[in-house]
C-alpha cells in the first residue's frame, strides 16, 4: 500500500483537470464525460458522480477519490524527482487531429492552463533532488507523420527547461526516439512553420559518450510497444526520414 | 504531391536516434551525478530478412549494425486459450546508450549572498545574491535558492519565477551563459519579537539542470533593537 501511495497515485496534483473537463487556455468547461459498461453508455450527472465516487480508495490515509488528482502527480525515487503530467487533448481545447502532416498543416494549440503551470512550477521548485524527470504521453517533439502534429506539450517546454528538468519521457508514437539536447525558443509552441525562426536551439555536440553534459533537455519517445506503428498506415515513407 | 509546408524537414534534425519496428524498453541507471540510459530491444532471432534493397528492416543497434528479426509471437488458441506455439527465446540488442552527467563546478561558480550587518526587529530587510558562472558550461534551469533564517519571512510576491517553500525562496534565473553574472534580490520582514543581540544567518545556493549545486557564504545579521 505504501507503494501505491508513494509511487502510483500520490494524489498531489491539482483538482479540476481530469477528463471530465476541457481546458482552453484558462477557460474550462464540463465536457459531458460519459463512460460505458457492458455496451451501454452512461451520461447523466448522477451516473458521472457515481463513477467518480467509485474511484474512492482508502489506502491507509483516509478515503480519497483517485480521479480528482490522478492526472498529474509527482514523487521522489532515490535522488530523482519524477513528475507525471496529463497531456491529452482535453487540456488543450479538445483539439484532436491525427491527419498526416503531408495532407494538412499542423495547427497551434491553446496555452497550457495556468492551474497546471503553477502546480508544475511549484512542484519542480520544491524539489532539491539531483535529477528531475518528467513523463507525459503526447510527444512535444517527435518524428512521426501522425504524431508530430500532437505537439501540444511544447506549451510546457520552457517551464520544464527553466525549472531544472533533465529528461522528458513521452509515448504516443510507437517506437523509440531520442532528441539532441533542446532549448525552447520564444515560438516553441507555435504551429510549425519552416519560414519562421527556429522553435528550439539544438546542442549537436552532446553524444552521451565523450560529451555527457547536455546543453538543454533531452526528450525521448519511449513507446515500448503497441498494436500499431502509426507510420505504417500511410503511403508516405516512414516519418520525416530516418533522422 | 507538393508538401503542405514548403521547406518542411529541410532544417537541422532534432532527433539523434530513431528506432522502430521492434519493441524496446529503457533501463535507466542513476549513480549520484551520473545517469545512463540503456535502450534494450525485445528478443531477436539469429536470422535476418534483410535484403540489398532493405538492409535494416528492423532498424539498427547502438553500433549501427542491422537488427535481426524479432522472435515470432507466441500463438494462443482463441477458443481454448491453449498456447499452440512454444514461446521463442532470443538475444536482445542494445539500441541506444547515453550518459548524462552533472559536473561538480564548485571551483568555478561563485555564489555570494549579502544582507544587512545589523537590523531592527520588525523591520524590512533585503538579501542580494550574485552568481557568476565561471565554469565551462552554460547553466540551464538555473535557480537561486535563498534560505531565510528563522525570524525572517519572505515579503515579496510569488510568481512563475519566484516561489516560496517553507523558509526557502526559489528564484528562477533560467540560463546563465559561460562567464555570465546574475543577481537576485529578495525582501524579507523580520519578526518583531526578535530580541537584541540575536544573530540571523541567511545562505543561498545555485542549482541547475546542468551542474551540481553550489553553496554560498553565510550572511549574518545582528538584531540591534
Amino acid at each position: 500500500m505504501a507503494y501505491f501511495n508513494n509511487y502510483y497515485f500520490p494524489l498531489n496534483g491539482p483538482v479540476g483537470v481530469d477528463q471530465e473537463f476541457t481546458w482552453t487556455g484558462d477557460s474550462v468547461a464540463d465536457n459531458g464525460m460519459f463512460f460505458s459498461f457492458q455496451g451501454k453508455s452512461y451520461t447523466s450527472a448522477a451516473a458521472i458522480q457515481a463513477y467518480r465516487e467509485s474511484t474512492k480508495v482508502d489506502s491507509g490515509n483516509g478515503a480519497k477519490r483517485q480521479i480528482d488528482r490522478m492526472s498529474n502527480y509527482s514523487f521522489d525515487y532515490g535522488n530523482t524527482h519524477f513528475v507525471f503530467l496529463e497531456a491529452n487533448p482535453h487540456i488543450f481545447g479538445g483539439q484532436l487531429d491525427g491527419t498526416p502532416n503531408y495532407l494538412k498543416a499542423p495547427q497551434a494549440f491553446s496555452a497550457y492552463p495556468s492551474v497546471l503551470r503553477e502546480w508544475l512550477i511549484n512542484d519542480l521548485d520544491s524539489s532539491s533532488q539531483t535529477w528531475k524527470i518528467v513523463v507525459f504521453h503526447q510527444p512535444a517533439f517527435s518524428s512521426g507523420n501522425a504524431t508530430v502534429r500532437n505537439f501540444q506539450m511544447r506549451g510546457a517546454a520552457k517551464f520544464l527547461e527553466d525549472h531544472g528538468v533533465n529528461l522528458v519521457f513521452k509515448g504516443h508514437e510507437h517506437n523509440y526516439q531520442r532528441t539532441l539536447p533542446l532549448r525552447a525558443e520564444a515560438d516553441v509552441a507555435a504551429a510549425p512553420n519552416p519560414t519562421a525562426p527556429a522553435a528550439v536551439d539544438i546542442d549537436p555536440s552532446f553524444d552521451g559518450t565523450t560529451q555527457t553534459v547536455p546543453d538543454g533537455v533531452v526528450y525521448l519517445v519511449e513507446r515500448a510497444g503497441g498494436n500499431r506503428d502509426f507510420d505504417d498506415g500511410f503511403l508516405q515513407p516512414r516519418g520525416n526520414g530516418d533522422v | 504531391m507538393s508538401p503542405v509546408l514548403p521547406g518542411a524537414g529541410s532544417g537541422p534534425k532534432i532527433t539523434t536516434k530513431f528506432k522502430a519496428k521492434v519493441f524496446s524498453f529503457a533501463d535507466v541507471v542513476v549513480r549520484g551525478n551520473r545517469l545512463t540510459l540503456y535502450q534494450i530491444s525485445e528478443p531477436l532471432q539469429s536470422s535476418s530478412s534483410a535484403s540489398a534493397s532493405n538492409p535494416a528492416p528492423f532498424g539498427r543497434d547502438v553500433n549501427g549494425t542491422p537488427l535481426k528479426d524479432p522472435i515470432p509471437d507466441t500463438l494462443v488458441d482463441p477458443a481454448t486459450g491453449d498456447v499452440v506455439s512454444a514461446p521463442a527465446t532470443g538475444q536482445s540488442a542494445l539500441l541506444d546508450k547515453f550518459t548524462v552527467t552533472k559536473p561538480d563546478a564548485e571551483d568555478s561558480i561563485s555564489v555570494h549572498i549579502e544582507g544587512p550587518k545589523q537590523a531592527v526587529a520588525g523591520s524590512a530587510i533585503t538579501y542580494n545574491v550574485r552568481v557568476h558562472n565561471g565554469s565551462a558550461y552554460p547553466l540551464n534551469g538555473a535557480q537561486v535558492v535563498i534560505r531565510l533564517p528563522d525570524g525572517a519571512a519572505f515579503a515579496g510576491t510569488t510568481n512563475d519565477t519566484l516561489t516560496l517553500h517553507g523558509g526557502q525562496v526559489v528564484a528562477t534565473v533560467g540560463r546563465i551563459a559561460i562567464g555570465g553574472v546574475e543577481t537576485v534580490e529578495v525582501s524579507a520582514t523580520l519578526d518583531a519579537s526578535l530580541t537584541a543581540r540575536t544573530m540571523l544567518r541567511a545562505s543561498a545556493l545555485l542549482r541547475s539542470s546542468t551542474a551540481l549545486p553550489v553553496s554560498s557564504n553565510v550572511a549574518p545579521t545582528l538584531i540591534v533593537q
